[in-house]
């Protein structure tokens, strides 16, 4: 048998039986997407119930136009409930009891019934975020009876309705994928997938050239007749593989909660899921090679340092690096980058945005390929550092 | 047979600058014969066997182990040594019976072969008992056992011991010179580090003395004591590495 393949399956062994690097490769991956996905799904289930939050509201006089905003706002699905002074709204805001009030005060049906303008004073905490949504559906309430009121007026007057809205933006969707998955998962995803394949590694990357070092174990290994080289790659093979595994076991996830169909997850996935069996494959394509240069980049750091410790801390600072382009993916799609081929130059970066095209159904042959060219020129590089460290005679004691 | 010829090594250190670890080292170890080398921590005992070993380079001189010379043929040189320490941990999450077949095959043993020189070392050795737990479990006294197997699953030629009782008690160290005798009756070469003078006595048949990354004196117990008039080992040895009269200075 190969003695690189004998290093491999051993290394492969070992980890296997580790606890940590067993909740690196499956439990770490599967449970953050599993989370996302719940957390996700709440929050997208639970906006759709903002409406239904309590409102409170200030009303000395109850009349014809203040009951008719009322009845609009419960129409809606909002619940109004009255407070007896803006002195005291102000004061349960303050308390966090109350969200947000509306003082209709007294002047509402006089203002409207002589054809003039209104204010409604609306009091609310800025920094609460359910406040900010009860506004926009009290907006959008107060919009329809404003078209109720002037399409009356234009009525009055004999003009043409239309002319409530004399200029709109007519939609016209030009579907470019051939899939559609929700824009938050398109963000957060890709992110997760790369991120996890360098932790997938990173967990049992100190223990095992530094760790070696540090038991005395590596000696037995380089006093054997098998080339240093062998070793190094058996034991790179191996990371590689605990690199691809976390991945794939995030990919795994996603389709297992796609396929549970769980009530509070439909906002999620009502669009479907953009990945298709073509989409995974393009994933794991771009993965090989980032996958390859993860798994180089930590045996090199791992040969450098002198024990686990010293290992650890530059795996950390190396994390940082690996971290900030898989974060710049989260927002790349605001920004002009995201259709500029530049970004498929870019390391990391380049595998990411291969996972949120594959997301959104779109393959970019040519960013396909740059992907795993230059992730394939960064792996044999890292490889032949890696290598060359291993074999350095100080490998074993590093002044 | 291990032979060294002038074998010297230096490197630098950013803190003490240039250190010559081992200087003009040679000797000779015949099959069938115990080499002690002694000397205090940090003479150059470990870089010694480390370039016998192929792990460190040799900045001069040459050596040969098995007749293989170290610095052209080291593939054959690591195929025809065992090498031992007590410091040497063994892969926590692995069973002795895995780690014998792991280095079996990095030797090139496989299938039966491999199995029976695996099952082999289990018995000879009395490992029976614990061969399928994993080694986390296993004593100091467990873990030397298997240590030992390791080290003679290829059935090398030439075995370096590097203080191998280091952390023992009485009745394993007692073992592990057991393990040593038998293996110089096999007729292998072996070199054995310590600086424990009653091991050296009991074992050793050719005494190199080591101080300061030199070779001080060697021979045989007897011919240390009547060079350097002594009547214990241990006041040769001091009296040998120039102990004695640093003290007086």
């Amino acid at each position: 048998m190969n003695p690189m393949f004998t290093v491999y399956r051993k290394e492969m062994r070992e980890m296997l039986r580790d606890k940590r690097v067993r909740s690196a490769m499956f439990v770490g991956p599967i449970f953050s997407v599993a989370l996302m996905f719940m957390l996700f799904g709440l929050i997208f289930s639970s906006i759709g119930k903002a409406t239904k939050t309590t409102v409170h509201a200030i009303i000395p006089k109850h009349d014809a136009a203040t009951d008719g905003f009322i009845k609009a706002l419960e129409k809606g699905g909002m619940k109004v409930e009255e407070l007896p002074s803006v002195a005291d709204a102000e004061a349960k805001i303050k308390k966090g009891d109350v969200r947000l009030a509306l003082d209709f005060g007294e002047g509402m049906e006089a203002a409207l019934g002589s054809n003039k303008p209104f204010k409604l004073p609306a009091y609310f905490d800025p920094s609460e975020q359910k406040a900010q949504i009860a506004l926009g559906v009290i907006e959008k309430s107060m919009s329809a009876m404003n078209e109720v009121i002037v399409s009356k007026l234009f009525e009055e007057k004999q003009i043409d309705k239309a002319m409530l809205k004399p200029l709109s933006v007519e939609r016209k969707e030009v579907k470019v994928g051939d899939t559609n998955t929700n824009e938050f998962l398109v963000q957060l995803l890709p992110y997760l997938i790369v991120i996890w394949a360098f932790y997938g590694a990173m967990s049992s990357a100190s223990d095992m050239v530094a760790g070696e070092k540090e038991r005395q174990t590596l000696e037995t290994l380089l006093i054997s007749p098998v080339a240093r080289r062998e070793v190094a790659l058996g034991k790179l093979f191996a990371l590689a593989t605990a690199s691809f595994l976390a991945t794939a076991s995030s990919i795994a996830t996603i389709f297992v909660f796609y396929s549970l169909k769980l009530d509070f997850l439909k906002p999620l996935f009502e669009d479907g899921l953009g990945l298709n069996l073509t989409g995974v494959l393009v994933i794991l394509v771009a993965l090989v090679p980032t996958t390859m240069f993860f798994a180089s980049a930590l045996i090199a750091i791992s040969s450098f340092a002198r024990n686990t410790r010293e290992a650890q801390t530059y795996l950390a600072q190396g994390s940082i690096l690996v971290m900030l382009p898989a974060m710049f993916s989260q927002i790349i799609g605001f920004t002009d980058f995201a259709q500029s081929r530049v970004v498929y130059a870019i390391p990391i970066l380049n595998a990411a945005n291969v996972i949120r095209n594959a997301l959104i159904g779109k393959y970019d042959t040519v960013g396909i390929a740059m992907t795993v060219g230059i992730g394939t020129v960064l792996a044999l590089v890292a490889m032949a550092w890696s290598v060359r460290l291993f074999n350095r005679e100080t490998i074993l004691n590093r002044i | 047979m291990v032979r060294t010829d002038s074998l010297s090594k230096h490197f630098f250190d950013p803190k003490r600058g240039d250190v010559r670890a081992v200087e003009d080292a040679t000797f000779e170890a015949r099959p069938g014969q115990i080499v002690g080398l002694l000397g205090k921590n940090g003479a150059g005992k470990s870089t010694l066997l480390r370039m016998l070993s192929t792990v460190l380079t040799p900045s001069s001189g040459q050596a040969w182990v098995n007749d293989y010379d170290i610095v052209k043929e080291p593939t054959e040189v690591r195929r025809s040594i065992g090498f031992m320490s007590s410091s040497t941990a063994l892969y926590g999450r692995m069973s002795p019976r895995e780690i014998l077949a792991y280095f079996g095959e990095l030797y090139g043993l496989q299938g039966a072969t491999l199995k029976s020189k695996v099952d082999d070392l289990i018995s000879r050795l009395d490992i029976g008992s614990y061969a399928d737990g994993l080694c986390d479990k296993l004593s100091t006294g467990q873990k030397q056992r298997v240590n030992i197997a390791r080290t003679l699953i290829h059935d090398p030629q030439v075995l370096f011991f590097d203080e191998p009782t280091s952390g023992l008690d009485v009745v394993m160290s007692q073992d592990v010179m057991r393990f040593v005798e038998e293996e110089r009756e096999r007729g292998k070469t072996i070199i054995y580090c310590t600086h424990i003078m009653s091991e050296v006595e009991r074992l050793c048949d050719h005494i190199i003395c080591i101080h300061d990354g030199e070779l001080k004196g060697q021979g045989s117990i007897e011919a240390l004591k009547a060079l350097t008039g002594e009547n214990s080992l241990e006041k040769a040895f001091l009296n040998v590495v120039g102990y004695n009269r640093e003290v007086m200075a």
